[in-house]
């Protein structure tokens, strides 16, 4: 026997409906969220990808960083800074050199103002004049963490051979 | 037995043998009539007595049409003209796009997946090949063809195309001309076959609690989406915990309302569910997350930057398994979407499905309640909710298994279709993956020596039994496994794994180890069911740290760096820290109760529990005659072969370091689930009927509530999970942080890499040589080495990670088990030249 229809909707009118209640107010809730800047912030941590912002540093030809020197004779190198901070930023780079383990004295230095998503790359010659060998050539961002360096073993000048 | 199957029929049963009566009893119920394995016959006297008897059954399209006829005047019927012009311009649509490569966000990959395999399902689904199938059965059976057929299909247009002229049979236009030609032969298929699929009527059909189930799943699905990407933006676990309590409310729910509910509303609320698990993992990073994602992601990249599947492009076992070759390279053609959405939306999607095909498995045999428990079980076993989103070849290969358990008990199709339709799953699961493959055919085989054994007796005694109803039900039926389906399944290894690619090598020689090695414990296997003596982590670490000695010393010329170099760096074990205790986790220690020890006690608790449950169950059905009755004799058979497969890798270990125990556990449950409930039920039965599957469900939740993280995420005191966190072990060595990516990209194509002149901590890409090459030069003979100390060489480039720089600990992977040690930094900054540094990462030479 096929159920009546008033009597299906007698038995479903013991259930009560909810979604009149509840979606117009989920929809101002969320309507409301929106509104505000901080709602508006948790939504698009919500949704979508937020950009990671950070520096890079790295050495040019860094297979072939030169590993000996003698002592006072020029070092030839390239590195490159990346800007990967979602803003121009100025960096200042120092180039430093010192016995490994040791204090770093400052030989080189300089400043530029790096636009967003761009790499500034430069190429850069030192004299190794540290007092021990090895020499730790460095070059870092005063203000950010970021560092690099390599090993340079000293042998005795040329000319003091020759 | 043999003149009653039949290609319609419908034999009634009691239910009394169907349904256990202690579970009737208890549930409050009566027992009721149902049809042979818990299907319906196609006629219906009425509506309502539809309803009651068969809640299993009461959306399927047989049903609701009587129903919505009995309780609606009709629908005034719309021209067919009007559905075929927007079917036509949705496939135009998702043509155009997907040929054009124009991206349209959200609509375009949802269309491309809509059309690639949810039209194909869709009109598989409305024909008549199903009739008397319930819709959660009819959509594993449709889903699962779909899937084989864009296979099956995919590989054919991948070996016919190339001959013709298409070098490239996997590019966007041949897979579109594919996809056509599938939907088209779909709907030819379906014109003589056509069925109704009245959705309106569905959504009317479903009374006002039912819909705030579903909608509560629903939510779940969008609290998981947004937790994740919450925590991925490090924006905190609300969300994602939110997530996590209103899957446990809507479970709870189910559990208090499944007298109430339809077997298609719990279906489709527990599809939600499980979903909602798989996507808080699966989503969590902004690239692939997870161990063996890693290498499933670059097969897939292979065969989509070569626009075509080879196995001589990279011979490996991942190479071989189509799911993650083929299959994804299909679905990102037409759906246009960035590759790892491939494996972190669309298989998950796919993969819900299989513990909802598993219910209606259950469903056959145990009464709603104990189906709905062991779902709780199946989704609560931390594979299921850590492993599975990572293991995407596995996914769709338990995809297939599923559809196996409901085809090979299907009795109202004739023996040769339950048969043909085993071959065709077993088919789909070589294709997908080679270890559920070997379970796979592993279980058939001890299933079918069990049946046999179990059916001597029986024919001995077979006029004592015939008089008996019990004997006469768990008797019932001719098995569907028989020595031919079992040779048929070894066969397809055979040709696939053996003749086509080679593969299968492997399982010869680690058969041969694991024999070997038998009685020499390596791995830890917490959820054996025997348990064994294990290696202590410092053990393990000593070990490596004495071969890599070895092998330091053993190396003239000075390749490493000499052992007294190295031995001023000790590399002491440092294992991850837990959780902080949360204000409740203070609040209950303050009261006395110890936190990290009760998350311990519960996780472990829950371990034992289960194995005495599985074991308690099995006797269960070997000892109570009545149990054994109520049941099919085949499906009990199974059951017991999958736990015995089980049990056959904790006894060899090296089974459990190659295939994982824990993954074959998890596939065990999809034929043994039930008999762990059962087995549950027994061990409080002296609490009374009712009361014991109370307790047991009480139990089944309170394991889901810490397996899943919930309990420990609220009171802190254990290892942090990475569905809730941004830390824990898995998140410092499975998560790709942006930085490394950078790190890799920069390190790609620099002289002296490749093949093996790179060394990294296991984790994320940064161990996967295929991250810094070039995908047309991807070789097997590539290699990334470990950077324990005494291994690092003084040439190579040295990577270390986010985790490394972050918290100083590294870890390693030894004899199956990761081992984390403290890093000595000093000793790279020391030694080699540090070259590269984004605050993420950093790269020595």
């Amino acid at each position: 026997m096929p159920t009546h229809p008033s009597e299906t909707s007698s038995a479903r009118a013991t259930e009560r409906r909810w979604w009149p209640v509840v979606a117009p107010l989920a929809f101002i809730a969320i309507a409301a969220s929106l509104i505000l800047p901080a709602g508006r912030h948790q939504w698009a941590l919500s949704l979508f990808r937020q950009p990671t912002y950070y520096t890079s540093l790295s050495f040019g030809r860094a297979w072939a960083l030169p590993s000996t020197a003698a002592r006072g004779a020029p070092l030839t190198f390239s590195f490159s800074v990346g800007n990967h901070e979602g803003r121009a930023v100025t960096y200042r780079y120092l180039i430093s050199e010192g016995p490994a383990g040791k204090g770093q004295v400052v030989v080189k230095q300089s400043m530029k103002i790096v636009p967003p998503g761009t790499t500034w790359t430069l190429s850069t010659t030192v004299r190794a004049a540290c007092a021990d060998s090895p020499c730790r050539v460095q070059v870092s961002l005063p203000g950010h963490p970021e560092m690099i360096d390599f090993l340079v073993t000293l042998t005795a000048k040329r000319a003091e051979h020759g | 037995m043999a003149k009653q199957e039949g290609r319609h029929r419908s034999r009634v049963s009691d239910v009394g043998r169907d349904i256990p009566s202690d579970y009737n009893q208890a549930t409050g119920s009566t027992p009721r009539h149902s049809y042979e394995g818990g299907q319906h016959n196609a006629k219906f006297e009425g509506s309502a007595r539809a309803l009651d008897d068969h809640p299993q059954d009461a959306l399927s399209p047989d049903v609701l049409r009587s129903r919505d006829n009995s309780q609606r005047p009709p629908a005034p019927s719309r021209s067919p003209w009007f559905a075929a012009a927007g079917l036509a311009i949705l496939i135009g649509a998702a043509n155009v796009l997907a040929m054009t490569g124009f991206r349209l966000q959200y609509v375009g990959p949802a269309l491309g997946f809509w059309f690639v395999l949810a039209l194909p399902a869709y009109l598989l689904y409305t024909t008549t090949t199903w009739r008397g199938s319930s819709g959660a059965e009819r959509a594993g059976y449709c889903v699962a063809a779909v899937v084989l057929l864009l296979i099956v299909g995919g590989l054919t247009i991948n070996t016919i195309l190339p001959p013709l002229g298409i070098a490239r049979p996997l590019d966007p236009v041949p897979v579109v001309v594919f996809g056509d030609v599938l939907n088209a032969s779909l709907y030819v298929f379906r014109l003589r076959r056509k069925e109704e699929f009245p959705w309106r009527t569905y959504i009317r059909a479903l009374k006002p609690s039912e819909a705030r189930l579903i909608v509560s799943g629903l939510v779940c699905v969008l609290l998981a989406v947004l937790g994740a990407n919450r925590l991925n933006n490090d924006a905190g676990d609300q969300v994602a915990l939110a997530a996590l309590g209103c899957i446990i409310l809507t479970i709870l729910a189910l559990l208090g309302r499944q007298r109430q509910l339809s077997d298609s509303v719990m279906s489709g609320t527990l599809y939600f569910v499980s979903l909602a698990i798989l996507l808080m993992s699966s989503l969590r990073g902004w690239y692939v997350t997870g161990n063996d994602i890693q290498s499933e992601y670059r097969v897939f990249q292979l065969t989509e930057a070569h626009g075509r599947w080879s196995m001589t492009a990279f011979h490996s076992a991942y190479n071989a398994c189509l799911s993650i070759t083929i299959l994804p390279t299909e679905i990102a053609r037409a759906a246009n979407i960035d590759s790892p959405y491939v494996f972190r939306l669309f298989f998950q999607f796919l993969f819900a499905l299989c513990p909802v095909l598993a219910y209606t498995f259950w469903r056959r045999y145990a009464p709603k309640l104990v189906a709905l428990v062991a779902v709780i079980y199946f989704i609560g076993f931390p594979t299921y909710l850590y492993d599975m989103p990572g293991a995407n070849r596995q996914e769709i290969a338990f995809l297939f298994v599923s559809a196996a358990a409901l085809a090979l008990t299907n009795s109202r199709w004739p023996r040769a279709w339950r048969r043909l339709a085993l071959f065709a799953a077993g088919v789909g699961v070589e294709l997908s993956h080679y270890s559920t493959m070997y379970m796979f055919i592993a279980t058939l085989v001890v299933a079918w020596v069990l049946g046999s054994l179990v059916r001597l007796p029986g024919r001995r005694n077979s006029s004592r039994i015939a008089s008996s109803e019990q004997a006469a039900s768990w008797a019932r039926g001719r098995p569907t496994i028989g020595i031919g389906s079992v040779l048929a399944a070894i066969s397809v290894l055979l040709l696939w794994g053996g003749l086509a690619t080679q593969t299968a090598g492997p399982l010869v020689t680690d058969v041969r180890d694991a024999v070997s090695e038998f009685g020499h414990p390596t791995a830890v296997t917490p959820y054996s069911l025997f348990s064994r003596a294990t290696v202590s982590t410092q053990r393990l670490l000593d070990n490596y740290r004495s071969g890599a000695l070895r092998q330091n010393t053993a190396t003239r010329g000075s390749e490493y760096f000499s052992a007294a170099t190295v031995a001023r760096y000790p590399t002491p074990l440092d294992n991850e820290p837990v959780m902080p205790l949360t204000s409740i986790g203070r609040l209950l220690s303050r009261v006395g109760i110890p936190v990290e020890t009760l998350n311990t006690d519960v996780r472990q608790g829950a371990a034992k529990d289960e194995q005495l449950f599985i074991a308690v169950g099995l006797a269960a059905f070997v000892f109570s005659r009545r149990l054994r009755g109520r049941t099919s004799r085949e499906v009990v058979c199974i059951a017991a072969a999958s736990i015995f497969m089980v049990a056959l890798f904790t006894v060899f270990p090296n089974f459990s370091v190659d295939y994982s125990a824990s993954r074959a556990f998890q596939q065990a449950l999809i034929w043994a689930a039930p008999v762990l409930v059962v087995g549950s039920i027994a061990i409080f039965r002296l609490f009374g009927r009712r009361t014991s599957v109370r307790i047991a469900a009480c139990v089944s939740m309170a394991i889901f509530i810490s397996t899943s993280g919930f309990l420990p995420q609220a009171v802190g005191g254990y290892a942090a999970e990475l569905n809730l966190n941004n830390s824990g072990q898995y998140y410092d060595y499975h998560y790709m942080q942006p930085q490394e990516v950078a790190a890799v990209t920069w390190l790609e194509g620099k002289p002296g890499v490749l093949p093996a002149g790179l060394q990294a901590p296991i984790g994320s890409t940064t161990s996967d040589p295929f991250a810094f090459n070039d995908l047309a030069n991807v070789t097997g003979m590539q290699s990334v080495g470990d950077i324990y100390p005494a291994l690092v060489k003084r040439s190579s480039w040295v990577i270390l990670t986010y985790t490394i720089l972050r918290t100083g600990r590294a870890p390693l992977y030894t004899d199956g088990e990761l081992v984390t040690y403290r890093y000595p930094t000093a000793f790279l900054q020391e030694n080699k030249n540090l070259v590269y540094d984004n605050g993420g990462a950093e790269i020595y030479k």
